[in-house]
This record gives structure tokens, sequence and C-alpha cells, in this order.
């Protein structure tokens, strides 16, 4: 018995060895990774080696990060790691929860009330100093509140109804114009009105909510119709990059483009818009070179930009300001027939001065349109607009 | 450098191993000196020096002991002056933070009052250099001629940053001998698996349900307490018993023999089962150089109680500077106390589930007073469980973890009790082919978790 032992001793004894002798040697000879595609972002590299940086401990700690994220085969391991979480009954990496009928859907992270009272009270101030033109507010809930029977069963999850209740009620009293679209968004909740694999809403989902202001602004929606155009089925989201459920699904993003047949279609095709930050202008709304990326939902408008100008060639004289996150991006194309410019911006990008804007641009609406978890986070709404 | 981290395993380890099997037998210390070195000075560059002069201090002030015994003078002088050096350190490091603000406000000086960082594993080190000087002191352990024989204890990296509390009277022979074939390898390596399997698959895990439960602060309802409660109880254990497993594991492939340092602790039928069974090397230093010196129990029964209270007084403050941990320390001590004079036998006519439930209770509830630095905390907590301020019975954060966590818990109570790794070593006993095999896949599954940990994806498309 006690050889026996000893024999299986002598078995693990190698096998351990192989183990950390065979990735020791694969680690010293692979050569070092830039990026990493899954995670999006740029690995740690060597670190350079200097008295100070030893000293300090800098060295070390650089040095660590550099080891772990070179080590050979890093998407495997994670892969390895969240399938065993998984088997153990894990159903949240990274606050990201593994739904059901293969959704992925974002933790709605409980808001600092402080900096929301900051942003309403800034966009009540901002209401009152242009009181003669209609503002319109936005808040589109995240898919844990829509999709709330995809979740994983028991979730303790924040009540993202509660927070835009007060935040609506409050808004409306400064005479702001809320467009409230959960109702719209739960009735067409079994189509497909936000991605699997990450936390935007699709082109449908922002057609519904556009429906919904339409309405509110005085539009006539009917006066164009879409045609849905797949620009790519190769999408993986944030979501799955998050967490690493999923990391292998692939999604379709659609384009909505106006029907040729009617008389509009040459007024929207023919926008020109106005990138400020690269002092770049486009004719057209969709950045194709981003389907080749990972995060496809750039092909709106190419991603962020801090302020964008968009000049329709309608014969309606509007101008609209609009104050938003990445929820707008496909959004934005809906609305161009309407406007004889929009003005775009994103204060988390923008540093100049908005009231300027309104000024130069000649504004005649503003809307506001986020989605709820930048909504209730950011605060860089309320520092834009002081 | 931490060992349980990848760089550890995958470049420091196999390098050092190497190395230390093919030089000769005189060499084989020396190796371990300069590696140890070297993996001190990674996390703290400048401290290791403190580290080293501790060693030479105690090689040195030992051989002097030796040298006054044999000419026949006494030697307590030395012994003294070396143990109040080790005390100042100690205290001085610990409590540097605090006699600066005291320093500011007794003169109104402005001194910045910064807490030095607390050199790696110093309490550790020094315990087990007092340890050492004593026992010289006492005629219990040679004094070492060898000197890198003792500085390579000294210093050795596998119990630096959490122990065990090695003593050199019981391993002065392996630093001599140095025994190192494959199985021992094989051995240490199963020992390290499980220590780190411990500490990545299990005490990792708990901890973050740990902290998703704390997230909701104030609103606990009584099941999340409990749960709460139960996950710091488990990745307590788990965490510790992993690193002294890991440590214990790379000793024996070195050819070192360390005690072990826990016994199933939350078996214990009895507090003082349990502080036979947590960090024993712990409470066995504090037995034979604070309890028994002071006359242990063949003094008074006033005298006992005072010398169980003083050790455990030092036990809590030996695990922290914040006033937590010598108020969990006398809670404790008390405990002893009534389980010596006023429970007296009647714990173990009770039935063994009885008295064991009663055990894990109040070290439960020693836990909640080590976790909460700050006393409203504590009590917030303490009154959660019972329901007071408490949200309810049971809420959805209950249930969901209840939900998500029930097989780590089960797999927790079963690898905190003995029965489990019997059964284990039942089927590989009969077979090598599945003994590798579940050595290799929990290892595996370890390196997958620390990899995860560097799982950082870079989201700036989230907005």
């Amino acid at each position: 018995m006690k050889k026996r032992k000893k024999r299986t001793a002598y078995y693990v004894g190698v096998m351990f060895g192989v183990i950390v002798l065979a990735f020791s040697l694969i680690n010293v000879f692979s050569g070092t990774k830039k990026v990493s595609e899954t995670e999006n972002r740029a690995l740690a590299q060597r670190p350079k080696l200097s008295v100070d940086s030893v000293l300090s401990g800098q060295y070390a700690s650089e040095y660590q990060e550099f080891f772990n994220d070179q080590f050979v085969l890093r998407d495997a391991w994670i892969k390895l790691k969240t399938g065993f979480d998984r088997a153990l009954g894990v159903v949240e990496e990274n606050g990201v929860y593994l739904g059901k009928d293969g959704y992925l859907l974002e933790k709605f992270e409980k808001p600092d009330q402080k900096n929301v009272s900051a942003t309403v009270e800034a966009m009540k101030t901002f209401r009152e100093k242009h009181e003669d033109i209609p503002h319109y507010a936005m808040i589109i809930p995240s898919a844990e509140n829509i999709l709330k029977d995809k979740l994983p069963a028991l979730v303790p999850s924040v009540n993202q109804d509660s927070y835009l209740d007060n935040t609506f009620q409050e808004l409306s009293k400064s005479g702001i114009n809320v467009v409230d679209v959960r109702t719209a968004l739960k009735k067409n909740k079994d189509q497909k009105i936000y991605y699997q694999t990450d936390h935007h809403w699709t082109t449908y989902g922002a057609y519904v909510a556009f429906q919904q202001f339409a309405e509110a602004a005085g539009l006539d929606a009917s006066a164009v119709t879409y045609e849905k155009l797949p620009v790519t089925d190769q999408f993986q989201g944030t979501l799955s990059a998050k967490s690493g459920f999923r990391t292998g699904e692939k999604e379709e993003v659609d384009v909505y483009l106006p029907k040729r047949n009617t008389n509009t279609t040459q007024e929207q095709l023919s926008s020109v818009i106005e990138y400020t930050d690269n002092q770049k202008k486009t004719g057209s709304f969709y950045n194709t070179d981003k389907l080749d990326q990972r995060n496809a939902y750039e092909v709106f408008f190419g991603g962020n930009h801090g302020l964008m100008k968009i000049k329709t060639p309608t014969t309606e004289n509007k101008r609209l300001l609009v104050m938003k996150d990445s929820y707008a991006n496909c959004f934005l194309p809906f609305l161009a027939p309407y406007y004889r410019e929009i003005v775009v911006v994103d204060p988390r990008y923008y540093y100049g001065n908005i009231e300027e804007l309104m000024e130069t641009e000649g504004i005649t609406e503003v809307l506001y349109l986020y989605s709820a978890p930048t909504f209730f986070s950011d605060t860089s709404l309320s520092v834009a607009m002081e | 450098m931490l060992i349980n981290s990848l760089n550890f395993i995958f470049a420091f380890l196999p390098v050092m191993l190497i190395l230390y099997y093919v030089v000769p037998e005189k060499w084989k210390n020396i190796v371990l000196v300069l590696f140890s070195i070297y993996f001190y000075a990674w996390g703290e560059p400048v401290y290791v020096i403190l580290m080293l002069f501790s060693a030479v201090l105690h090689y040195a002030m030992a051989l002097e002991i030796k040298r006054q015994k044999e000419s026949g003078k006494g030697a307590k002088g030395t012994l003294i002056f070396t143990i109040v050096l080790d005390i100042f350190i100690l205290c001085f490091f610990k409590y540097y933070g605090y006699i600066q603000e005291a320093v500011n406000q007794l003169f109104g000086t402005g001194f910045s009052a910064d807490a030095l960082g607390l050199p790696i594993g110093l309490s550790f080190f020094t315990f087990r250099n007092l340890s050492y000087i004593v026992d010289v002191y006492k005629g219990k352990c040679p004094a070492e001629k060898d000197f890198f024989a003792f500085t390579a204890y000294a210093s050795l990296f596998a119990t630096m940053s959490a122990g065990p509390i090695v003593r050199y009277a019981d391993v002065r022979q392996d630093f001599h001998t140095h025994q190192v074939y494959m199985s021992k390898l094989g051995e240490g390596a199963q020992r390290f698996i499980i220590g780190l399997s411990k500490k990545v698959i299990l005490a990792d895990q708990l901890a973050l349900i740990g902290s998703q439960i704390q997230e909701y602060g104030d609103n606990l309802s009584v099941v999340s307490a409990w749960i709460y409660l139960f996950a710091y109880t488990m990745q307590l254990y788990f965490d510790f018993s992993g690193y002294s497993d890991m440590a214990i594991g790379i000793g024996k492939m070195l050819g070192f023999h360390f005690q072990e340092n826990f016994q199933y602790p939350y078996v214990a039928k009895s507090v003082t089962d349990f502080w036979r069974r947590w960090h024993i090397s712990l409470s066995s230093w504090f037995r034979d150089y604070v309890y028994i010196p002071l006359g242990g129990n063949r003094v008074s029964v006033v005298k006992h109680i005072r010398n169980i209270l003083v050790v455990w007084c030092l036990t809590g403050i030996w695990h922290g500077v914040t006033w937590n941990f010598p108020v969990w320390g006398i809670y404790y001590g008390i405990l002893l106390i009534l389980e010596k004079y006023v429970w007296k036998d009647k714990l173990s006519k009770l039935p063994g589930w009885v008295s064991n439930t009663y055990t894990m209770i109040l070290v439960m509830f020693g836990w909640l007073i080590f976790m909460n630095p700050s006393f409203d905390k504590g009590l917030t907590m303490f009154g959660a469980l019972f329901g007071i301020g408490a949200t309810g019975f049971m809420d959805v954060t209950a249930g969901y973890y209840l939900k998500t966590g029930i097989l780590l818990f089960v797999i927790c109570v079963l690898a905190a009790r003995p029965a489990l790794s019997r059964f284990a070593n039942k089927i590989m006993e009969k077979s090598s082919v599945i003994t590798v095999l579940v050595y290799g896949v929990l290892f595996l599954i370890c390196i997958s978790g620390l990899v995860f940990n560097s799982y950082r994806p870079f989201l700036y498309m989230q907005f």
C-alpha cells in the first residue's frame, strides 16, 4: 500500500513538473502580444529595468502584470475558467448576467443620488434659460429592465423603474417633455430590441423609440418608410468580452434605410456630417470600415464624437441639439428627415461651451437621449451645461 | 511575490527547484538564501535589508548565548536584549502611524502621519526568530554554526508571507540533509495543488460572494447576513489553510518537513478544541513562549485566568493594529476560561453535532469581530443576524446567493471536514491514474483562475 502511494506521488511529481516546465518554457519562447482582441485592450509589455523602478517596487508590479497578460493560451484559460464557474452555478461574471435564451444582461449599478440630482438640476436650469423652445428627454432603460424575464432566476436587481419614475417626474415638473419608451419597448420585447451579447439596443429598438418621439415632437413618422439592411453578422458585443460568457457568439447588425421609392430618399442620403474632433466630413451616417472590427456597433457614425453636426437637405427649418450617449448613435438617422440641422454633443468627450452652440447654431429644439446606465452614472452632462 | 501567482509557479519555482536539485549538498542552502532574497526583494526591495538583518542578528546572538553559557556566564542579558529589540521592531512598524499621530497631537508638530508599509511577513519571521533564540537559551535547540543553514531557514520564501511559524529545532536536521527525490517532489506537488485549489477555487470565489453581498450595505436580510458570515468564515479558513498547504508542499519539494498548521478546525467540538486545530503553529508559539513561562495552569486560579487573558490579548494584537483584534483575542480568552471553569466537561457529554454547532456559532461571532474594525458596523451586522434592523427574514439577494452558491457552499462544508479527504484518499490509493488526473485537473483549473484574475476587458465602447 505504501509503495503504491509512493509510486502515485512519483507520477504526480512528473505531471506537476511537466505542466510547470512546459508552460514556463512556452512562455519564455512565445513572443509577446501587443493587444488582446477579446478584451479590446493593449496587453502589458515587458517593463523597462531601472534602479528607481526596482526600488519603488514599480518594476515588480509591472512585471507581474506583464507576466499575467502574456501567459500562453490566455483566451483558452479564460474560457476554461468561465466554463468551470458556469458548472459551479455562477451566472454573473464582471457585472454581466448569463441570461436565458442566449441573452447577456448588464447589471444595473445603484446610482449615486448626488450625481443624479446634479444632472437633473442642470437640465432644469438649462430649460429655464431656454424656455421658449421645446426640450425632450429620453432615458432608455437597459435590457435588464425591459427583458426582466430573460434574467437568471432570483437575480437581486436594482430597480431601474423607480429611478426612472422619479427622474421623469422631476423633469416633467420643470417643463421638459419626457418621452417614456418603456411601454413601447415592452410591447415589442418579443422582437430583438437589444443585442444578446452587447449592452446596446438594436436599430429596431431605436426605431420603436423613434416612433414614440415622433408622436411627442409632432413629427409625421409615417412620412418615411424603411427597409432593413443587415450590414454584418460578425458582431461580438462588449458584454461577452466583459464576462467571458458566450465569447463565440456573433450577431447581426442592421441599418434602416429609407425606401427608395419615397421622395425623401435623396434628402437623407445626401446629408453631410461634420465631425469637429477630427475635422472630417462624410456623406454617410455609416462608417463601414468599422464593420471589420470586433465592435461593429461603431458602424453608426464611427463611434462617439464630442461634437458632430449633421446637415440635411430638408426644407424644414428646425435645428435640433442632441445631448447623448452611444444609444443615440443608431437612433439619429431616423431624425434626419425632419431637421435642417442636428447638432450632436456627447458631453463625455465635449469640452466646448453649450450656450455658445445654442446661439451660433440657432437651435430650436433640445433632446436628451441616454441609456439609463450612463444617465444615472455619468457626471459630464451637468458639467458640460454649467 | 505571492506563492499563488503565475510568475511564482511558472518562473521562480522551476528555476529555483532545478538549481536546488542539481547543485551539490553544501550549495543547496546558498541557493535557498539567494532565491529567498530575490523573492522577498520582489515585493519589498528596501525592507529585504530588515529581514536579512533579523536573520543575521539571531544567528549571531544565538552563538553569543552559546559562548556565554559555555564560559559559565549568564546569557540572560543577551536573550533579553534580543527579545526587546525584536518587540521594538515589531511595534515600531505596526504602530508607526499611531505614534506619529500621538506625537503630533501632543506637541502640535506636523509630521505626515502615514503609516509605514508593514514589511511582508514581519510578524511571522520575527516570531520564528524569537522561537529560535529562546530555544537556544533554554537548550532545546543547538546554536547553529552554519550561517547559510540558519539564514536559509530564517529567510525561507515558502513560509515568509503567511507562515506556518516553523521552529528551527524541528527542521534543523532538514537544512543539513536536504533529502530530495521525485516522490517527495510529487508529495509536495500534491500538497501545493491542494493548497492552491483551496485558495483559488474556494476562497477567491467566496470572497467574491462576500463583497457582492456587502455592496448591499446595511440592507441585509437575516438569511443574507448569515450567508455573508458563513462565506467569510469559509473564506478565511480556505485562504489561510490554503497558504499553509502551499508552504508545506513547497517545503516537501525542498526536502523539509513542516508541522501541520490546521487540523480541520471547523469540526471542533469546543472552543478549546478549535484552537488546537486552527493556526496551530501560532497558538503553540504563544503556549510555549508566553503562557508556560507565565506559569501556565500550575498556578492559582486567579493567576491562571490572568495568564489566559494575557496570552489571548497578545494573540489578538498579533493579528492587527486596530482595536477589534485585542477584543477578538479577549473574547476567546473569556470563552476558554468559561470552558475550563464553568462548562467543564458538560460539553463533552453533548452529542457531537450539538457541541460542534455551539463551537461554530461562537467562532463565527468571533470572525464578526475580526472582520469589522468599526464597532458600529460589527454591531449592525450582529443585529442583522437576529433580525434587528434587517430587511426581513429572506430577500431576493439571499435567494440568489443560495441558488447560485449552494454547490460552492456544499463543497466548502465537505472540504472543511476530514471525511472528504479520507474518501478521496481511498480512491486514490486504488488508482494512480485517477490520482494524477484529479490533481492535474485541479491544477489546470487553478491556473485558469489565476489567468482570469488579470482578465480586464477594456470597454471604452462601454458608453
